[in-house]
């Protein structure tokens, strides 16, 4: 939750926190994630960071998860905007769901992606708030993994 | 500077709460969603047409859970014969480019630089509104100072040009003086109009430049080449797969089409093989033509074109005995010299033997009349004319005339230019000498593009305003001028929603009108009516069913084809001077041109230069379609053709980078091709490489810019450039 | 036997000119990304190059894609029976049971087959999706000058048929193979 927030086009208060001036952190998020120097460093689509799978087909597969499981996603984003990925997530994490359905949704939807998408900031955000972000990211999936997976009553 | 993620993660748990982030309740994006989503979704299919050249074929796009997958061809659309081209399948990708330009988007760096900050519309027109009016009020408050490019393909250039109208200024540039405003002036001058082609019924067709197997125009580059049993005669410097598939394919000495068109119009005269009945009772004269050729012959032809005279002579002779024989009219005409003059020739050879209005040859064109769009001119008494009305005979003042104009831009003759408006143009890309481009826009203070892509055009503007994709968007009734056989309106609509925030061209014109105003204090936004809606409705209005087809089809036609023959029976009248097929033009006597085309030779390029041609590929559309993944895929870098025989001369091998310097000292740097399907004395290499744009990333630095290469001239009876005016020198690197 | 369809393609290779609708319209209705790696094709265009010494010059284009073999070479190699001919001649792949030896990419004759980035064999499969919902393959449908005609052979009354009976000279592609295509060329 808080990630996705971090991951939106900066405010103020966020730039505050940070201890830096509002424009320098908006021209770097707008650097690594809209248009820009580099084009764009780090697209903020998970797609972009698949080598195996074609984009619009996890994109449309993604989508038609979020229509089985009645989660409504904004149209004014392609579906694998990754904030709006994770606020899928954190969707499913709270709606309490299945942990089998859990797992088939982080190896679905969310493999591979995450680690492009950081080493594109490592290599591209030189201030370490972002690839903080997505470092975070990463971590929290390994715990979903871990957590479920030495769960005893696992089954197949 | 780095946080580390420990220290900033704590202090931002706790600071975050207070953003109102931390319940579930504080989704962005998502949420549980209702029932009708759920249903609706699954696959269903969306009728619209293509965008990415001009052909505007209609397809069913098929869109799986809001994604879409792939545009399918549309069977019932006789204009694309039910086809799909590579390009039109790769238009799927370009809604979910990551480069995209998503928000409207002001520069904060240098030109060129890509530093932006991102705006709202408001910020970004009220930008550009202080930055207009400060100029025009240092001009004297004529607001002809500001230039305004854009290009067809999108109905909502109407409105573009309607903003132009009811903004003040005159200075309009297209894309037509860079293609084929030629051809329709040298047609016009002899039959009257710029024709369509009745390709599927043709059965000898000479094709000179025009190629169609690669630069598809629908339905004639279909129907040519599903039928073998055409003959095609392919006259081009390249090697294409046009010529590959043609009947005979001679490499003509650029410059001397006219030549290759006269000697046959000798043989077909002296053999008195044209259609006596026909230009006795259709063609005005034809004794002074006939008298004008007889120095015309093919061995003098051969000298300059390099074509055998005897092939000429066979040629003319066959052409002239097969029925349905069509010398074709081609579409790009921005070549050398005297283009208007050649084409002249070229629909005289058509006349002789009696191709025009006749099945098999040159039709006139219907289109489906739409209602029309009215809108009230404003008035603007310090309006001034356009920059290059004196350079130009036949300028249109829609299309202007791009070359003439920057020139005179650039030496603000007679007066200054101090803004540039673009919508859908690619202007750095386009227009031939690069250089000269961004010194004209080094002289404006305001660039104001509006694009889908972060084109070479974007990518230097101050001001970057995103519209909404063509799958996302819908546009009103357009009808063709490509082929005016089958006579169709096609229609936009949206296969998803637009992404972003974007806006349709109709939408970025009214927001931006509402920040000006016209003599009387009123703002232009007062001048505009409606809403696509409405003129999508408005447009059909009068076709009972014809809205509801569109919607089901994305096409409408009524079933009205072009008539054949109503010319020559009189029915209609033909559009010259004289109401006749015209072989000799006292218009053009009259205004210091040559009555009757008049072969020049091309001035000699001198040893070991080489003249630089332009040419297509079936998967690109100019400077477009590069990025493309799929489309880069075929083609990931362009390199510079080099005839074999010459390369070797030179050391050069496939592979090995060269420089390629032009007449005014601009350079590119590429890699060979060698190849034997080039003239000796001719290069090439394709279009949309070289980018210059970090938002092209799949061709920014890779290969060379067209642009950077060509030299810059234009003719002055229609205004177009010539393309292949540039001649280059070749270094080894 | 004479129930099952045969699903073929005729191709008039002689109208083919090269503009590559057909390898976009199948990544696109396939989902393939290549990634631009230049193996990843399911369907390409043997060009023979200009041939010849300017300015008599020739060159032609044969589309080509898997060849759906009656015999196919590339199915008893394969380890763990990942890939096989259906009743109806398609020779599909189980990617979930393909272990990516490569095997069946060395052996194809064709060089039809290629490996995905999943370490995975994949190839043309006729778009069998759509042949289901009775519609015809992608680059059969998108063709500008409608090279490919798809058609079940086993049927008298079909395109293909009747096209192939019309060219008793059409060819197949490496015959003495043995492989038995199910492609096959009148130009």
């Amino acid at each position: 939750m808080e990630l996705v927030a971090l991951l939106e086009y900066p405010t103020p208060e966020v730039a505050d926190r940070c201890g830096l001036g509002f424009e320098e952190l908006e021209s770097r998020y707008i650097r690594l994630f809209i248009n820009d120097l580099g084009g764009v460093a780090a697209p903020p689509y998970a797609g972009c960071f698949l080598k195996k799978q074609d984009r619009l087909e996890f994109m449309s597969a993604f989508s038609g998860f979020c229509l089985e499981h009645g989660i409504a996603i904004d149209p004014v984003q392609p579906p694998d905007y990754i904030p709006m990925m994770m606020e899928v997530l954190v969707m499913h994490l709270s709606a309490d769901a299945q942990r089998e359905d859990l797992l088939s949704l982080i190896a679905d939807y969310y493999r591979d992606w995450p680690q492009g998408f950081t080493a594109a900031l490592r290599e591209h955000d030189d201030i370490g708030i972002y690839v903080a972000v997505a470092e975070e990211f990463c971590q929290i999936l390994q715990e979903i993994d871990a957590q479920h997976a030495t769960d005893p009553v696992r089954s197949h | 500077m780095s946080i580390t993620r420990r220290k900033f993660l704590k202090g931002s748990a706790a600071g975050l709460g207070c953003l109102g982030m931390s319940s579930v309740a504080g989704l962005r994006y998502v949420s549980k969603s209702h029932a009708e989503e759920l249903a609706a979704q699954k696959v269903k299919y969306v009728a619209s047409s293509c965008a990415i050249c001009t052909n505007k074929c209609v397809f069913r796009g098929q869109v799986v859970n809001g994604v879409i997958k792939r545009l399918e061809p549309q069977p019932e659309f006789a204009k694309g014969r039910g086809m799909m081209c590579a390009r039109g399948n790769a238009g799927a990708w370009t809604p979910y480019d990551p480069n995209r330009v998503k928000y409207p988007m002001i520069r904060t760096g240098k030109r060129g630089e890509g530093k932006w900050k991102k705006a709202t519309w408001d910020e970004a027109y009220a930008y550009i509104a202080e930055k207009t009016n400060k100029v025009v009020e240092e001009e004297g408050g004529h607001r002809s100072c500001i230039g305004f490019a854009s290009s067809e393909g999108t109905y909502h250039e109407h409105y573009w040009n309607q903003f132009r109208t009811v903004f003040g200024s005159p200075n309009s540039l297209r894309h037509a003086t860079l293609c084929l405003s030629s051809v329709i002036r040298g047609f016009m001058a002899v039959v009257g109009t710029y024709p369509s082609v009745d390709i599927k019924n043709s059965k000898y067709i000479i094709l000179a430049g025009a190629d169609r197997a690669e630069a598809f125009i629908t339905p004639d580059t279909i129907d040519m080449f599903s039928d073998r049993s055409k003959k095609i005669i392919c006259l081009d410097p390249r090697f294409t797969r046009t010529a590959a598939k043609a009947t005979k394919w001679y490499p003509i000495k650029p410059g001397t089409d006219m030549a290759f068109a006269l000697a046959m119009i000798n043989v077909i005269i002296g053999e008195g093989l044209h259609d006596k009945a026909y230009v006795d009772k259709h063609a005005y004269g034809f004794d002074q033509l006939a008298q004008h050729v007889k120095q015309y012959t093919p061995e003098w032809a051969e000298k300059e074109t390099d074509i055998p005279a005897q092939d000429i002579r066979e040629i003319a002779r066959e052409f002239a005995k097969t029925p349905n024989a069509v010398y074709y009219p081609g579409r790009r005409s921005s070549w050398q010299g005297n283009d208007v003059e050649t084409r002249r020739a070229v629909a005289m050879v058509n006349v002789l033997v009696g191709s025009f209005d006749r099945e098999g040859g040159l039709i006139p064109s219907v289109a489906i009349p739409t209602g029309k769009y009215f809108y009230e001119p404003a008035w603007y008494t310090n309006s001034r004319p356009r920059l290059e009305e004196d350079d130009v005979t036949f300028l249109n003042p829609r299309d202007g005339s791009w070359v003439a104009w920057r020139e005179r831009a650039l030496k603000s003759d007679p007066y200054a230019i101090r803004g540039l408006y673009i919508y859908k143009q690619n202007v750095v890309a386009s227009l031939p000498n690069r250089n000269k481009t961004m010194e004209l826009f080094d002289k404006m203070d305001i660039i104001v593009c509006v694009d889908t892509f972060m084109s070479d055009t974007a990518w230097h503007a101050d001001v970057v305003l995103p519209e909404t994709n063509y799958l996302e968007r819908l546009d009103p009734p357009n009808g063709y001028g490509v082929n005016g056989i089958e006579p169709t309106l096609t229609i936009r609509q949206p296969l998803i929603k637009p992404m972003y925030d974007t806006r349709s061209g109709f939408e970025i014109v009214i927001g931006l009108a509402k920040y000006f105003e016209d003599e009387d204090g009123f703002t232009l936004d007062e001048y505009f009516e409606g809403d696509v809606e409405s003129h999508t409705k408005d447009a059909v209005a009068e076709y009972p069913g014809a809205l509801e087809m569109m919607k089901e089809k994305g096409f409408f036609t009524d079933g009205r084809t072009a008539p054949v023959g109503d010319y020559l029976s009189g029915k209609k009248i033909f559009n010259t001077p004289t109401k006749k097929l015209e072989l000799y033009s006292d218009d053009f006597k009259g205004r210091g041109f040559d009555p009757m085309p008049t072969y020049k030779k091309p001035a000699d390029i001198g040893a070991n230069k080489f003249r630089f041609v332009v040419g297509r590929h079936a998967i690109h559309t100019q400077s477009m379609t590069a990025n493309f993944p799929e489309l880069n895929w075929h083609m990931p870098e362009n390199t510079v053709w080099i005839n074999s025989a010459k390369a070797k001369q030179m050391g050069i091998k496939s592979g090995d980078m060269v420089r390629l310097k032009n007449r005014d000292g601009a350079e590119v740097q590429i890699n060979a091709q060698v190849t034997e399907g080039i003239r000796p004395d001719c290069v090439y290499y394709a279009n949309g490489y070289g980018s210059l744009s970090k938002g092209q990333p799949l061709v920014y630095g890779k290969g060379a810019s067209q642009a950077q290469i060509l030299e810059a001239h234009f003719e002055p009876i229609s205004g177009n450039a010539l393309m292949h005016e540039t001649i280059v020198e070749i270094r080894k690197v | 036997m004479a129930n099952n369809k045969l699903w073929t393609i005729v191709f008039d290779a002689d109208k083919c000119i090269d503009c590559k609708a057909c390898d976009v319209a199948c990544k696109r209705e396939n989902g393939i990304n290549a990634n631009g790696n230049q193996d990843v094709r399911r369907n390409w265009i043997n060009a023979t190059g200009v041939v010849g010494t300017y300015p008599n010059l020739k060159k032609s284009f044969q589309p080509e894609q898997c060849h759906q073999c009656g015999n196919p070479p590339c199915v008893p190699v394969c380890p763990v029976d990942a890939t096989w001919a259906k009743d109806d001649g398609v020779v599909v792949i189980d990617k979930d049971v393909c272990i990516g030896c490569t095997l069946c990419v060395l052996e194809c004759p064709y060089e039809a087959r290629y490996m995905t980035e999943n370490n995975t064999a994949d190839k043309c499969d006729f778009c069998a999706h759509r042949v289901a919902e009775g519609k015809e393959p992608a680059c059969v449908d998108t063709c500008p000058t409608r090279v490919r005609v798809f058609g079940d052979l086993n049927d008298p009354n079909s395109a293909v048929a009747k096209l192939l009976k019309a060219n008793p000279n059409a060819k197949v592609l490496h015959p003495e193979r043995g492989t038995k295509p199910n492609l096959h060329y009148i130009s």
